[in-house]
Parts: C-alpha cells; structure tokens; sequence
C-alpha cells in the first residue's frame, strides 16, 4: 500500500468519520486470510498478519479480530527475528489500543515503534501522528500540538507537501477544538492552498468545510456560507456523494435562520443522498435541522416526526450532543402542541443529558485546566529546581573561588613568611657575624689600648726612675765624690749606698721598658736582655738571629719582646734550667720566636701553670694573630711562635 | 791640658760633673750644654778635644750626635756617659765614632782614666761593660761555631725531612701548621748554610746532626 493512502486513512480514522462504513464479511475476510498464511514463511506471515490486522480495523471495523491478527504478527516477527515486523506490529498495537481508549497502552506501544524508527523519519512520523491523536483525544491539545509540529518538521525535511498539508489540517482541527478559529484558519487555508495545487478534490472539499465551521464560530455566516458553497461545488464536481452530502447537509444547517425553504432544499437534498448510501449516522443532524424547519413553518407533527427520527438514530449511535438536541426540539414542539407533560418530560430528558454533557465538557475542562495546571506547576518545580540547581552551582563556583582565594593567600602568606624568615635568618646570621668582628676588634682594641696603657705608664716610670731619679742620684754621688777629698768614712759609705740605689733604678728601670727595645729594634732589644739576664742568673741564655732586618711596628716589637722576657724567666724560674736557647728570626712576612731550656719542663694541663703567665703569653699571640707550640717534657720546653705580619690587619 | 765639654739634659748632673773636674790641672771644662742644638752651635764657635756626651738628650739622641760630630768636627772625641749598660747602646755609639762608654755610676777615677785614655787616641769602656761585650761575643761565637745548635723542633723537622716526609706530613705529625714547619726548614738551611733540602741532609750529617 502506498503510504499516501496509509496517511490519509489514517487521517480518516482520526475522526472516526468512516467507521460506518462496513463493506466486507468478517468471516469471509478470516477465511481468505487462513488460506494464504499456510503458503508463508515466519516473516511474511508476520507481514501477512500485520496488514490483515489493519484491514480488519480499517475496513471491517472489528477490533477483536485486528487484535488477533495483531498478537500474530508480533509472535511470528519475534520469531523470525524481523524488527521491522515487530516494530510495525507495536504501531498497530498502539493504533488498536488508541482506538479502544487504553491511550497509555498505546503510547507504551507507540514509543517502542518510535525509538525503532528513529532513522527512518516517514515511518515514524506515522507514530507521532498516533500520539498526536492520543494527546488530543486526552485533552492536551499542547502536547498534541507540539507532537504535530514535529511531524510538520519531518514532512518539510521530505518536502512531502501532501503530508505536510494532512498534517496542516490536523492542527487546523486542534486549534479548532481549543475554540481558536483564528489559527485554526491559517492552517486550513494554507492545506487547502496545497490540496487545491495537487487537485485532492475530496481533500479540497473537507478543507473548505473546516474552514465554513471555523467561519461559523466566529459568527462569520457569510464566509462560511462561500466556503460551504465551495465545497458542495468541488464535491460536485468530483461527484463524491459522502461530501456532497456533508456540503448540503451544512449548507441546509446554516440556512436555516436566514432562508428557511433554501434550507429545507439542502437538508433534503442532503437526507436523500445519506439514505440512499445509507449514511444513517448523518441523518441525525439533517433529521433535526428538519425539525426545527418544519417547527418554524408551524408544521408540528411533521417537526415532531422529524425529531423523533433524530432521536431515534442519536440513541442508537449513542451520540450525546444530538440526543440532547432532539429532546429540545421534542421538548419544544410538544409545548407548542400544548401537550405539556410530553414537553416537560422531554425537557427532563434534554436537561438530564445536557447536564451529563457539561459535566463531560467540565470535567473534561477542568482535566484539562488541571493538565495545563500541573504541567505549569511541574514547569515552574523545574525551572525552581534549575534555579536552585543553578544557585546552588553558583554557590559552590563560589565557595570554590573562595577556597582558592583562601588557598592562594594562605600559600603567598606562606611564601612570604619562610621569604622573611630566610631574609631574618641570613641577616642575624650575617649580624651575628659582624658582633663576631665587632667583638673581636674591641678584643683587641682593648688588649691594644692595655698593653699600649702599660708600655706608655712602664715608659713614663722607666724614664722616671732612669733620667730622673738615677741622674740626681749620680749627681748627688759627684757631689760626694768632691766631697771625697776631705777624707771622711761617712761619704763614702754614702758614696756605695748611692751606687747601689743607681743599680736597682737602672734594673728597676730597664725591667719596666728595655732601653734598646726603645731606642733600637727587637734584636737589639732581646739580644741585650739575653745578655743582661746571662750576667745576672746562673744559666747560660744564648741568643741567636736569623734572617732578614726585622721591619715591624713597635707594638708588635714590644709583644715579642715581652713574650721572650715571660718565657725566658719562666725557664729560669720554674724550669730549673741551665741552659735557654733564644732564637729569633725573620724572612719575608714570619717572624719566629723559638725558646728552647733544658728544665723539668711542666704539665700544660696543670692549671696552676697557667699562672706563671702562660695565659699572658697566649693572650699575647693571640692578639698578634700567631700560632703557639708548647712542648715540654722532663728534657726540657721548647717554645716556638709563629706570627704572620701578613696576618695582622694593625699596624 | 784637655779641653773638655759636657752635654746632658741634667743641670745636676752637667754641674757635678764640672765640678768634679774643676780641681784637675791637665782639664779644663771650656762648656756645657743641656741639648745637641747648642752643642753644635758652640762647637762652630770652639771644638773641645773631649765631648762627654749623654745619651738620652731632649732633641736628638746621643748616638746619632756622635755621627753628626765625627763627620762634621772630626777632631772631637766622644765619650759616651749614660746610664745605659746595654751592650747593643755602646756597640751602636762606638760604631758611631765614640771613643769611650762610661756609665754615669762611674767612679771619679775611672772618667779620669777615660779622659786620659782617650785624649791619647785610644778607646776607653768602663770595666762592667768590657766585661758584657766580650760575653755577648763568646756567646755568639760558641753559637755559630763549627757545630751549629739547632732547637729541639728544628733537630724533630730535620729529622723528618731525612725520612722523605712532606711538609704537609710533618705538620700533621708535630701537630704544627705548615708554615711554621716551612720557618724551622728555613731556619735549618740558615744555620747549617745550605741551599737547598738535598744540601741541608747532606750537611746535617757531614756536621753529625743525624
């Protein structure tokens, strides 16, 4: 079957329009059908079925049996593994469901097909089109009109404009039932311009029958009344009765309030058509719009008749609107007639079903406005959600932002800290340092301006006793000496008196500071102190120079020299020595200092050794910057001193 | 007769002095000063034979006068008369060009004997310090005789030099640093008149050292 037909029988079977219609035996129809199935294999029974179960619900109407045929298709497309048959039998599982009313079996059905046909857009647009029922005939003209729209898309992809022009006419009918004419119109009228392009005459027809009943619920008679006109013309012409018929049918309905004996030529005219075709269904209507013309013309009985007839068909094609219409016009012309109790029975009758009608309207409204209602609650819930969601994101953006912000400063705070104290540390480092200098330098200073103090208070007492008090001494003994001449003991007693008091100054004095050390350099100095001492103690003092002319500053000259004296009388007075060797010599920038006795020597580690001025001694080197090497055993001690003037950063 | 001038920085001591001479027949004092300036301004003047001269003056120190005097008035003699015993103050002012050295605890007939000594033309020391000089020099002549005397760590250095160890070796082995194991090495080559370590050995045990 082409599916241009299979679209428009689906469109027919939107309405219910021609369920009428009952051409063909059930029985015959199964009979035929068991025949051929015994010839197939699994997949073209499957096939056999699923076109046999859209005949029998197409054609003949029985649901039971297109069910049936329905289950067999899906068994044998399961078995033969076919997912094209098993796809196409849940369509028509959910058309038969849909048409049974069980909407939600049928959109379970519908689904499956759908997501089986996702690429194959035509056959799933014929599944949405379904849906698009279900969602209608449920009353959620949104969702059916959102479904159509998608359908509208896959037809415009295909540029099918016969379909597209099907699918314009459907939207056209939902706005119609949501009582909006206005758009309703535009898609009328734009599938008609299209019907009208590819000559659909029937199709053309329908669309200006829409079109007059849109008109008619906007009060615009005249408009509808042209539409009307020309679709009895183009069913004429096409010499389709059932339209012709629907036209006249409309026509008569529309007339009736303005031109009564043209619509009484309609209606008939109309009623004619359906009873020879047997329509019964729509005599119904004609039935009534007869009724009210002959009530008008003031012919009772004939409207009574007519109505009854009405009424008759509408109870037995259970149609509500036009039983409650049929009860009114009996209502009203048995009241015209003065039969009361018959008016007023019937006008029970008409409110009892008119009242049923509004509650079916109003429920159908009020489950409608709830649908509208809940869809909008559950619209706001989620866009609330989102909001939350979307805060709640924002929130947590932030608090991330925050966290790195807080990690970031935490981590330069730290950088900077361990920056500061590395900086701290190397600056008290350095500053311990520079106390380390400071302190030693004002060690020495103080050692310096000491051993300074002294030389200059020995040299001050030295030159004291010396020039002064050894001068008057020396003279005074001139004196006596002049003295002399007279002979006189007393003198000269006096005489050695002074010249022993001369001695001890001059011992005294030279002690203090030696005159050569003063006068002259350290060799000199040393050399007559070695001579000096020789003269007085007993052991033999030898001293020997060696190397270059000494060329240091006084300071340094006065430190050697007392050094020498300090261990020259330590080995004459602890060390019990009889011979001291003292030897000094100089080359480039050394001086050396070496005493060598040939004594007891002495424990260094005896701390009552350090009191006969060896800690004078070191502290001496020290300030000299020199390098000290005691040895000392029962041979003897030899001391030797190393000073490097390089070394000593004062003059 | 001697003509005599007396320079020291000590009035009592020039004035004790004159009048010490005054009495001697064959003296004759002709001045005194109290600071090298004005002695050898009135030398200019009038040159005594004998200059009994301090050392310890307010400008110029006695030992460096005495040069000034033998080059400038060579036919004055100096003697020395100080209170300064000290072998290397008399060396350097007989070096100088002095002719005696007294100390000023001399007697009366000792700087007689100076001044009668040296206006002959020899020199005069007073007998302490004779005696000092001539110690000081056996002393040195014992020292640098034949037989060096080398010190207990310079006999340890040499020592170690002959058994090959390095410097570096030796300093670690004495506990001394380098340099001063370099000092006694020099000091070694010094005193034994070597040149070099390999000549240092050598003579070390030519002279029985080792």
């Amino acid at each position: 079957m082409s599916y241009r037909n299979y679209i428009s029988v689906l469109f027919i079977l939107s309405f219910n329009g021609l369920l009428a219609f009952q051409n063909e035996n059930s029985n015959q129809f199964q009979d035929s059908i068991k025949v051929e199935i015994a010839k197939l294999s699994d997949s073209l029974r499957a096939q056999k079925y699923y076109n046999a179960s859209f005949h029998a619900l197409q054609r003949l109407n029985d649901l039971k049996l297109s069910r049936l045929y329905a289950d067999s298709a899906m068994y044998y497309a399961k078995q033969s593994g076919f997912k094209d048959s098993e796809a196409k039998s849940h369509f028509q599982f959910g058309l038969i469901e849909r048409v049974e009313g069980n909407y939600e079996k049928a959109l379970d059905h519908l689904n499956r097909n759908i997501n089986y046909f996702k690429n194959d857009s035509t056959l799933m647009a014929y599944s949405l089109f379904q849906v698009g029922v279900i969602h209608r005939a449920l009353g959620d003209y949104d969702k059916s009109l959102d479904t159509y729209v998608d359908i509208l898309n896959i037809f415009e992809k295909k540029k099918d404009s016969f379909a597209i022009a099907s699918t314009l006419n459907s939207i056209g009918n939902i706005y119609g039932e949501m009582k909006k004419p206005d758009e309703a119109i535009v898609n009328f009228s734009t599938a008609l311009q299209i019907f009208e392009s590819k000559k659909a005459v029937r199709d053309i027809a329908n669309a200006h029958e829409n079109l007059s009943k849109m008109y008619l619920l906007k009060q615009d008679t005249v408009t509808a009344k042209a539409h009307i006109k020309k679709a009895l013309t183009v069913a004429r012409a096409s010499n389709e009765d059932y339209q012709i018929a629907k036209a006249l049918s409309t026509l008569g309905h529309v007339y009736l309030n303005s031109d009564l004996e043209l619509a009484f030529n309609y209606l008939n005219e109309a009623k004619q058509i359906f009873e020879d075709k047997n329509f019964r269904r729509e005599l119904i209507p004609i039935s009534r719009d007869l009724g009210t013309y002959h009530q008008k013309k003031g012919q009772y009985k004939l409207a009574e008749n007519a109505f009854e007839r009405s009424l008759q068909l509408a109870e037995e094609f259970q149609e509500q609107p036009n039983l409650k219409d049929a009860y009114r016009g009996l209502s009203e012309v048995h009241s015209l007639q003065g039969n009361y109790k018959k008016a007023f029975d019937y006008q029970q009758k008409y409110m009892s079903v008119k009242d049923s009608l509004f509650n079916v309207e109003t429920i159908k409204e009020i489950s409608r406005l709830q649908k509208q209602f809940e869809a909008k609650k559950k619209d706001s819930e989620i866009s609330q959600q989102k909001l939350q969601l979307e805060t709640q994101k924002n929130e947590l953006q932030k608090k991330d932002m925050q966290f790195n912000y807080a990690l970031g400063s935490a981590l330069l705070l730290l950088l900077i800290s361990v920056a500061i104290w590395l900086v701290y540390k190397q600056r008290q480092k350095r500053k311990d340092q520079e106390l380390l200098v400071i302190k030693n330098e004002a060690q020495i200073n103080a050692l310096e301006s000491l051993i300074e103090g002294e030389e200059k208070e020995r040299l001050r007492i030295s030159k004291e006793l010396h020039d002064g008090v050894n001068g008057d001494l020396s003279a005074i003994k001139h004196k006596l000496n002049s003295l002399l001449e007279l002979n006189n003991k007393t003198i000269k007693e006096a005489v050695v008196m002074i010249d022993k008091s001369c001695e001890q100054v001059r011992a005294i004095s030279h002690n203090l500071v030696p005159p050569a050390l003063e006068n002259f350099d350290l060799e000199s100095a040393i050399s007559d102190y070695c001579t000096n001492m020789n003269n007085i103690h007993k052991p033999q003092i030898r001293f020997n120079y060696l190397g270059d002319t000494l060329n240091v500053s006084k300071l340094i000259e006065v430190n050697i020299f007392r050094i020498t004296q300090e261990l020259v009388t330590n080995s004459i007075k602890h060390a019990k020595a009889t011979e001291i060797n003292v030897q000094l010599s100089s080359r480039k920038n050394t001086i050396q200092l070496a005493v060598d006795d040939n004594g007891v020597g002495f424990d260094m580690s005896n701390p009552s050794v350090d009191g006969i001025g060896i800690s004078n001694i070191k502290s001496r080197v020290a300030f000299l910057n020199g390098e000290i090497d005691f040895v000392s055993s029962e041979n003897g001690t030899s001391v030797n001193i190393l000073i490097d003037l390089s070394k000593i950063n004062h003059d | 007769m001697i003509k005599v001038s007396i320079t020291d920085d000590h009035y009592v001591v020039l004035k004790g002095i004159e009048s010490l001479l005054k009495d001697e027949k064959n003296i004759r004092v002709i001045s005194i000063h109290e600071n090298g300036k004005d002695t050898l301004k009135a030398f200019e003047v009038e040159q005594p034979d004998i200059l009994i001269l301090d050392i310890n003056l307010p400008d110029i120190n006695g030992i460096m006068l005495t040069k000034t005097i033998a080059k400038s008035f060579p036919k004055v003699r100096v003697i020395a008369m100080t209170n300064h015993e000290d072998v290397s103050f008399v060396k350097r002012i007989l070096d100088n060009g002095a002719y005696g050295y007294l100390l000023k605890n001399a007697h009366k007939d000792e700087l007689l004997q100076a001044l009668e000594t040296v206006s002959r033309g020899e020199n005069y020391l007073q007998k302490d310090i004779k005696k000092k000089i001539l110690n000081q020099s056996l002393g040195r002549k014992e020292y640098s005789a034949l037989q060096p005397k080398l010190t207990r760590r310079e006999t340890e250095v040499l020592k170690a030099i002959y058994e090959e160890l390095t410097t570096n070796e030796i300093s670690e082995k004495l506990f001394v640093s380098p340099k001063t194991v370099e000092a006694h090495r020099m000091n070694i080559m010094s005193k034994l008149g070597a040149k070099n370590s390999v000549g240092m050995i050598k003579i070390a045990i030519e002279k029985q050292l080792l």
